[in-house]
């Protein structure tokens, strides 16, 4: 029995309540109390079908095909036809599935659902992966029996990412529900009435809406359909799936990758309860055709300058190469004993690079010759998170806490483009209210009519801070734009209502006059303390390590209030790469230096003192750095090697370069904001002159450490070189030791050993996989042996252990439960399936607490009895800061961040700065800042104009009209060179602060927190008007 | 004793019975208009490719020696970019051709397909399309589905209606 006055305190334990036995057809069933039959039934593995059902969306029994008999009581014996959806199951309760009324009902129905459907299967993308045929043949309508004509619609243009087909639609409202209910979306909606309902847009357009790719997957037929998916369009049993970790953003969404014939098809989400549970945003999803690329590098390539040519290598010579330059730099060293540096090669990590790479090129150089592949000011805010988390000051929440919890404050960080899942998250999180109205009211939370009913307009608090309006203003309790200065104000008031000191205690310049934001900053303070569970949300999106010392400083206090459980306030810092965490780590780690080694350290580095040696992974220095000034810089470099996937033009300017493999052909660990640690999985094997970065860097290593140490034996480094697998789980043993607060990265390190329960390797290709000996008949008409994967526990075809098996034998599954099963065979609804067979209780409206997250975890392996807990880790990831108590881990408290010159400019009000030099503030943009993600075709259409945005009021005082010119350089000016302009239009825009100009990330990277305005409309000198 | 003797009266009774075999290069076998033998990929009435590269041939092909890559025409056709079939792998069963929606798989009874390299028995989509419309003279895939391609709008098909106006309320 659900316990009322639990329920409306505790809204994270109502679904945990008791179980019920109820009778289905006759046999005995425990469901959990509460849940609505359908959802039961299909938890049961009960084949019930049904449409408009959505375990994220609830109920609204608008499809009627879920219809089942129900039973007053033991004596009846014709019952009454019910809608499973809508009724909750209850202690006794008698349904049949199976009873013939009901069976005819569902058939008829679907029969009525069908009498419109074009007859456009095969050339329809959802072919064979439809959940309508699935249920059309579960509920036996084989032949269609009426006569009529078929009513048409007109098709829409709805953007790069999704075709429209209304023809296909069966009306069951899944689309207006996510797109709008859910995903707060406006511009799609349904039109008509009865048997004319239109699902789309007032016109043709662009969806505005991030989460708008769901709809392919949400939509139980093929009315919308991921359209880069259909350019290069394979069949669902054709795809070769790997079960991987989208690195787009810091979050850590989970992701499956289809992959067939070396190209990647498409990424569909793979359900993760505390992460991305069913959606997936749309550069998550869209964002892999970088990976397609014909430009891609092929090849290692080396530059000789005496023949002004590129030579092609192979990859055994470029390694042997590599090495060369390595040893010799070494041995020169060794000779001219430098006193500056002990070796005369340096490195730069790469934040979107998996853990293992970044190690590699770690061990290799040395702690102190490690640069950090992000800017200064990143790398001190990466560490300030990371020492808060090591020692326990806070703790970041996973996503589905952040649902769960009933006020936020997003602080500085415009979530909605830099982690797009997250914000989706938080408008969930903003109906929690409304679901506590509604539990108070006996009304169950998937009952999705009645509770938006209750709800209304009554919304948990959402406080957001930044610098102009964000897309979840709309469920917002308060918008505060502010320029950084008064952003940074504002923290300090709720900080110092929050230590319940006057606010002016530590700001000296606001004790003149009253804080004009004090009143706004006691309206969140109130709201943060009323709640049970508030989160904060801040980032590194602001490059201002003291706006984010702010920030947690007041996540502390807040979790220091008698009121607030420890573990119910939540925090989450955003970070910009996938893997800045790590990077983090590192900075930790190297926290003997004074200031950390991000960019600018490298760069004045090369510009003190020649270097032999420069080894650069994955980072494209010039989108941090003007050309003319970093071309002269790596000039000074003897040897720059470079490891990238595409030839940026820091690629360009390699001695040695050697190609990457994408995130599609590599596995390796990837560490989440949320300090949550996970293994990706590869879709593909790299060709032969790709590797990872830490496969051409390890024998390099090997080589070095061999020469040093005895004369060379070629026999023993061959088969060194061979031996991958111990290569990798050595470097991981190799991380473990030397970032102590990574030792959990040990449960990844033998990613063959989870496979414990049987001994054949996963198929990655389901049993259906087809034409294999003729894919590749047009090279040769022998056919190949699919490429070995020794490493992993998946092989490179359809032969191991079938999809639909997996979830019984395997861990860990990379397709639905039941794909290629009959009957459940769509993504979508074996997804839910899986989702709902893994943890029936984790599945629902976010509200319940799921499965413990593991916290220590065993040796894979060690003991047959861990192997449940062991499988989390592959699952769930592991969350390396979740066990850390105050003081657990002893961490050498860096001293507080010298901040530098522009830092403190920055933080100064706008009338302070001279003449023509204004605060810039980041506009983050989802598809233009994703590196790698924007050079696809369909990411590229999603992409906005690069422009600057600002207050009407701003551009008044700078002469400036909408679609002028503005020229921006650099302010200060660095000394060394002349620092190129930035010249970019114009847009007004009254939602943004006023005395600030927000430039796209690109810009903001590279000129900094302010720049000088030096030229106005039209070219001429207008920046100095004011 | 006797049932050697009956063996040897079988055996030279059979000297004068017709033989079954052929002189096959110069003499050959009658096959049945419908025999299975190699594939063709039809055109529409219309003279259009009939194969819309759904992959239903390959999936139902028990050899897996038919491979499709799509692409889509101009004017909203779906197309076969590529239509690879390896006959040295193929057995003649048909399935594909029972597979296929749109009647562009047809079987002919051709069966002469011998080669010295097998690489010659690989055929591309430029090998297999022929000009007519094979055994099914008048059908054709897009009069009938609800796509609409370049010159066949929403609702001109065989048993549609026109497109509804979404802005109309009545009944």
């Amino acid at each position: 029995m659900v316990d009322k006055h639990k329920v409306d305190k505790s809204m994270a334990d109502n679904t945990k309540a008791d179980r019920v036995g109820i009778i289905i057809d006759g046999c005995r069933y425990e469901v959990d109390a509460g849940e609505n039959l359908l959802q039961a039934c299909v938890s049961l593995g009960l084949d019930l079908p049904y449409f408009c059902w959505h375990p994220a969306l609830g109920s609204v029994g608008s499809c009627r095909q879920c219809a089942v008999i129900q039973y007053q009581n033991d004596e009846d014996d014709s019952g009454r036809l019910v809608m499973a959806c809508m009724i909750p199951a209850s202690e006794g309760m008698r349904v049949s599935l199976q009873q013939e009324t009901a069976r005819q009902f569902r058939k008829t129905n679907i029969e009525a659902l069908m009498t419109n459907h074009p007859h456009d299967c095969p050339v329809c993308e959802e072919g064979g992966n439809c959940h309508l045929q699935d249920m059309t043949l579960m509920s036996g309508h084989i032949k269609r029996g009426y006569p009529g004509t078929k009513r048409t619609h007109k098709n829409q243009q709805l953007g790069p990412f999704l075709n429209h087909e209304m023809n296909r639609c069966i009306a069951c409202y899944r689309c207006v529900r996510f797109y709008r209910d859910y995903a707060g979306g406006t511009d799609l909606d349904v039109f008509g009435s009865k048997n004319h309902l239109y699902f789309g847009r007032a016109e043709s357009g662009v969806l505005a809406n991030p989460f708008a790719g769901n709809l392919a997957e949400i939509c139980p037929t093929g009315v919308f359909t991921d359209k880069p998916y259909s350019r290069h369009y394979v069949r669902k049993w054709d795809l070769q799936t790997g079960a991987a970790i989208c690195s787009n953003c810091s979050l850590g969404c989970n992701i499956n990758v289809g992959e067939r014939d070396g190209l990647v098809r498409r990424i569909s989400n793979r359900y993760h309860a505390a992460i991305n549970g069913h959606f997936l945003c749309d550069l998550g999803r869209f964002g892999y055709e970088h990976v397609n690329l014909g430009r891609r590098l092929e090849q290692p390539l080396q530059r000789n300058n005496a023949e002004r040519a590129t030579e092609r290598l192979g990859a055994k010579a470029a390694k042997a190469l590599l090495t060369e330059i390595i040893n010799q730099n070494s041995s020169h060293q060794g000779e001219t004993d430098n006193t500056q540096t002990k070796a005369g090669c340096i490195a730069l990590g790469s934040a979107r690079s998996a853990i293992e790479n970044n190690a590699a090129l770690l061990r290799l150089v040395g702690k102190d010759n490690f640069y950090l592949g992000v800017p200064d000011a990143q790398a001190a805010m990466l560490r300030q998170l990371c020492d808060a988390y090591s020692q326990g000051r806070v703790k970041p929440t996973s996503m589905k806490d952040i649902e769960a919890s009933d006020a936020a404050f997003i602080i500085a960080e415009d979530i909605s483009h830099t982690a797009p899942r997250l914000a989706l998250t938080l408008r969930q999180m903003s109906r929690n209210a409304g679901k506590a109205k509604a539990l108070t009211f006996g009304v169950q939370i998937w009952q999705d009519d009645a509770v938006r009913n209750l709800t209304q307009s009554l919304r948990s608090p959402l406080h957001i801070l930044a610098s102009h309006e964000t897309e979840l203003a709309d469920v917002a309790t308060q918008n505060l734009v502010l320029p950084l200065e008064g952003q940074l104000r504002l923290l300090r008031a709720v900080l110092a209502l929050l230590t319940q000191t006057p606010p002016t205690e530590t700001h000296t310049e606001t004790q003149i006059d009253p804080d004009p934001l004090s009143g706004q900053a006691g309206e969140i303070v109130a709201d943060l303390l009323a709640a049970r569970r508030p989160v904060l949300i801040c980032g590194t999106q602001s490059n201002e390590p003291e706006l984010l010392r702010l920030c947690l400083e007041i996540a502390e206090r807040l979790q220091a209030r008698p009121q607030h459980d420890k573990d119910q306030t939540g925090f989450y810092g955003v970070t910009r790469h996938a893997n800045d965490l790590f990077l983090g780590l590192i900075a930790q780690a190297q926290s003997l230096t004074p200031s950390p080694l991000g960019i600018d350290a490298l760069l004045s580095r090369l510009a003190d003192e020649p270097i032999e040696t420069l080894i650069i992974l994955e980072t494209d220095l010039y989108r941090y750095c003007d050309k003319d000034r970093l071309d002269k810089l790596l000039d000074r470099v003897k040897q720059l090697i470079v490891i990238e996937q595409q030839l940026t033009p820091t690629a360009q300017m390699a001695d040695l370069l050697l190609p990457a493999s994408s995130f599609a052909e590599s596995q390796g660990c990837w560490l989440s904001a949320e300090g949550r640690l996970q293994f990706s999985f590869a879709a593909m094997p790299a060709i032969e002159g790709r590797a990872q970065a830490w496969q051409w860097l390890s024998e390099a290593r090997e080589q070095q450490a061999h020469t040093q140490t005895q004369t060379q034996t070629q026999t023993q480094t061959q088969t060194q070189a061979q031996d991958e697998p111990r290569g990798r789980s050595e470097l991981i043993a190799w991380v473990a030791q030397a970032l102590p607060a990574l030792a959990a990265i040990n449960a990844f390190a033998a990613p063959l050993e989870f496979k414990t329960l049987s001994p054949f390797p996963i198929a990655r290709q389901p049993l259906r996989a087809s034409a294999r000996t003729a894919i590749h008949a047009g090279q040769h008409v022998r056919e190949p042996q699919p490429p070995a994967d020794p490493n992993s526990p998946y092989a490179y075809s359809m032969e191991g252990v079938a999809g639909f098996r997996q979830a019984q034998t395997q861990i860990i599954s990379v397709l639905p439960a039941d794909a290629w099963s009959p009957k459940w065979n769509s993504d979508q609804a074996g997804s839910l399936r899986t989702a709902l067979l893994q943890s029936p209780q984790d599945s629902g409206l976010g509200l319940s607490e799921g499965p413990p997250e593991p916290g220590t975890v065993p040796a894979p392996g060690a003991d047959p009895g861990a192997d449940a807990q062991a499988s989390d880790c592959w699952r769930h990831g592991i969350c390396i800061f979740s066990q850390t108590e105050p003081g657990s881990i002893p961490v050498t408290v860096s001293a507080p961040e010298a901040t530098t010159a522009a830092q403190s400019v920055a933080a100064q009000s706008a009338d302070v700065l001279p003449a023509g030099v204004w605060p810039l503030a980041p506009d983050a943009n989802r598809y233009a800042d994703a590196e790698l993600a924007c050079l696809g075709d369909a990411i590229r259409a999603a992409m906005p104009e690069a422009r600057v945005r600002l207050h009407p009021e701003s551009a008044d005082k700078l002469g400036l009209v909408q679609g002028d010119d503005i020229r921006l350089s650099r302010y200060p000016s660095p000394e060394d060179c002349e620092s190129a302009d930035v010249c970019l239009s114009c847009t007004l825009d009254a939602a943004v602060a006023r005395e600030q100009l927000l430039v796209p990330t690109p810009v903001f990277m590279r000129l900094g927190h302010l720049a000088r305005v030096i030229a106005g409309p039209h070219g001429t000198q207008g920046g100095e008007h004011d | 004793m006797l049932s050697q003797i009956r063996t040897l009266i079988t055996v030279f009774r059979h000297t004068f019975t017709k033989a079954d075999t052929v002189q096959y290069p110069e003499e050959k076998p009658y096959l049945a208009p419908r025999y299975r033998g190699r594939i063709v990929l039809t055109r529409d009435p219309d003279g259009e490719e009939r194969c819309v590269a759904c992959n239903l041939c390959s999936v139902a092909c028990p050899v897996d020696c038919i491979s499709v890559q799509k692409t889509e025409a101009p004017d909203g056709r779906w197309l076969a970019e590529s239509f690879r079939i390896n006959f040295s792998r193929c057995i003649l069963c048909g399935l594909c051709e029972e597979a296929c929606p749109t009647h562009a798989i047809q079987l002919t009874p051709d069966i002469e397909m011998a080669e010295y390299d097998r690489q010659n028995l690989v055929y591309e989509k430029e090998h297999l399309l022929i000009s007519g419309p094979g055994k099914y003279h008048d059908y054709n895939f897009y009069r009938h589905s609800g796509k609409a391609i370049a010159g066949k709008g929403k609702g001109a098909a065989v048993g549609e209606r026109a497109p509804i106006d979404t802005r109309s309320l009545l009944p």
